[in-house]
């Protein structure tokens, strides 16, 4: 079935692609080079590329001044990327299969729409930022996160000023996406030491034109696109997404890769429409009550 | 509309509207309770998981549905009193000046010290407290809306508005338990009980008005006294 993209469309979607070509050859993007109005950012995470080298799990733990561990067994909350290893059954035999994880920053995260204190919030980049000084470590971000990617550390933050109330208990730590270092005109660290080029950062219409582009080449798969109503993190693959999340399952790997994952907010939005109307619909019933009172009044002044 | 029911000897105080809004209120604003709480990290952490029934309280998805569904009630209820209140400009319940100097006087005639001054339709400390609970429920309302749109996909606002909107939400929250817990404790006098019928059939005995609400009384008369005036006019 052919689309018929506008003018507009078109320029756009060359100017994002002529950005990601020129993000991918230089490693760094145009955009983020820029310090002000740097715009949406996202990531694209090529599995096709990436060894399991973990230059990019070390890079992240120095840059965010974590104790230095190559092989993490997981998310921690002194380490916010881990690269999972699986073997992925395919038609063409056993694949290996290095999956760098880390938080998705989602285009609509529940984790910080559904933060109780709103310390957890969106920038305006893209990535999603907890706030560790009022964090109170309640886990509810991970809870609601589809990866459940939030860590907490207890014994530390907020919670510990507000003692003996029982409130609280500790910090929720993931990837800030390196804000940082975005707002300073820098890549994510964890982009600028992959030796391979397999994490690819820039403008975010341009890593998604990327990544289709790149799924086009290989006839490969994307993930993260669609996942939790859109993220800022594209993966893409050969192999179907589908087999690595089953891989991971057999290993009992966490976080997990389920295709289609959902937003826990798509249910509760659904009833939205009904909520912001219920002003209008309260106001018209009691016209309708007033209406009947004054009639009522009339009769019985005659 | 209020009037006295001489052979009842009871006085119609409220109307069926009103109960139903009070209750619409009282009903959503419990479970918004239960349910607001249960999006905090609490449920699990003090046990009422484990309260035989209660296992599902811990789920964020189920009680955040229960929390958007008792506040469409709220909204529709809060909504409509407000508009019905200035539609039929029927502001009995708003307060008055010296309200505060004559709820003490009334709380210490509770207590036995000096003598309970006249009331109208609503007690002094009836009207405060109609006040302080439902500017807290149109606080939470307001901010509850905004909460709901931020959720909304593709809506992003301002962080620092989101935060003070969150903030206000929670504190109106802990406010509004704290006015619930007066109201419902204004029961422990037994001078308030006779008050209680008329949130559920909508009458009030005639002798308690007659003797605690005489300004209300003395109103009452005069509008039957001139709605019969009017009515013999027209015969």
């Amino acid at each position: 079935m052919s689309q018929k993209i506008s003018r507009r469309e078109f320029l756009k979607r060359s100017t994002a692609a002529a950005a990601a070509s020129a993000a991918v050859a230089c490693g760094l993007p145009a955009k983020a080079e820029a310090s002000t109005d740097i715009g949406e950012v996202g990531i694209v995470i090529d599995l096709t590329l990436c060894d399991g080298c973990n230059e990019c799990t070390l890079a992240c733990q120095r840059e965010h001044g974590h104790p230095e561990n190559p092989n993490p067994e997981g998310l921690t909350p002194e380490n916010f990327l881990y690269v999972q290893h699986v073997t992925v059954e395919t038609e063409d035999g056993q694949e290996e299969v290095h999956v760098p994880r880390k938080c998705m920053h989602c285009d609509d995260p529940a984790c910080a729409r559904l933060c109780p204190f709103s310390v957890n919030q969106k920038t305006p980049e893209g990535p999603v930022v907890i706030d560790e000084d009022y964090c109170l470590g309640g886990q509810k971000c991970k809870a609601v996160c589809p990866w459940h990617i939030p860590q907490r550390k207890t014994g530390v933050g907020f919670y510990l000023k507000l003692q003996p109330l029982p409130f609280g208990a500790g910090v929720m730590y993931k990837c800030d996406g390196c804000i940082d270092r975005i707002r300073a005109g820098k890549a994510p660290a964890c982009v600028e030491a992959c030796p391979k080029g397999a994490i690819k950062f820039g403008e975010k219409e341009a890593m998604r034109e990327y990544a289709h582009q790149r799924a086009e080449e290989i006839g490969g798969y994307i993930y993260g696109e669609k996942e939790a109503g859109g993220t800022s993190t594209f993966y893409v693959s050969k192999v179907p997404f589908e087999k690595i999340d089953e891989a991971l399952a057999a290993k009992n790997e966490h976080p997990r890769m389920p295709v289609a994952a959902k937003n826990v907010l798509d249910s509760p939005n659904g009833m939205a429409q009904a909520l912001l109307l219920a002003p209008v619909a309260g106001v018209f019933a009691a016209g309708i009550a007033a209406h009947k009172k004054w009639k009522e009044e009339g009769e019985n002044n005659g | 509309m209020d009037k006295i029911l001489w052979k009842e000897k009871k006085v119609k105080r409220q109307s069926l509207s009103s109960i139903l809004v009070h209750w619409a209120v009282a009903l959503s604003t419990f479970v918004l309770f239960f349910s607001g709480f249960g999006q905090l990290p609490m449920y699990k952490r003090f046990g009422v998981v484990n309260i035989p029934g209660l296992g599902w309280s811990g789920d964020y998805t189920i009680t955040l549905k229960m929390h958007y569904i008792a506040g469409i009630v709220l909204t529709f209820a809060v909504f409509y009193h407000i508009a019905e209140k200035i539609m039929t400009k029927d502001f009995d319940l708003f307060p008055k000046r010296g309200d505060f100097k004559e709820s003490a006087k009334i709380i210490l005639a509770m207590l036995g010290i000096g003598k309970e001054p006249e009331s109208d339709k609503y007690l002094a400390e009836q009207r405060l407290s109609y006040a302080f609970i439902g500017g807290n429920l149109l606080l939470i309302v307001i901010t509850g809306l905004i909460k709901v749109y931020k959720n909304l996909p593709g809506v992003e606002l301002n962080n620092l508005f989101i935060q003070w909107t969150t903030q206000l939400h929670n504190i109106a929250t802990v406010l509004l338990l704290l006015g619930i817990i007066g109201h419902l404790g204004a029961f422990v006098f037994k001078a308030n009980r006779k008050l209680l019928p008329a949130m559920f059939h909508g009458k009030v005995d005639l002798e308690y008005v007659k003797h605690r609400h005489a300004i209300w009384y003395r109103k009452l008369l005069a509008k039957e006294k001139n709605y019969s005036q009017q009515s013999g006019q027209a015969q």
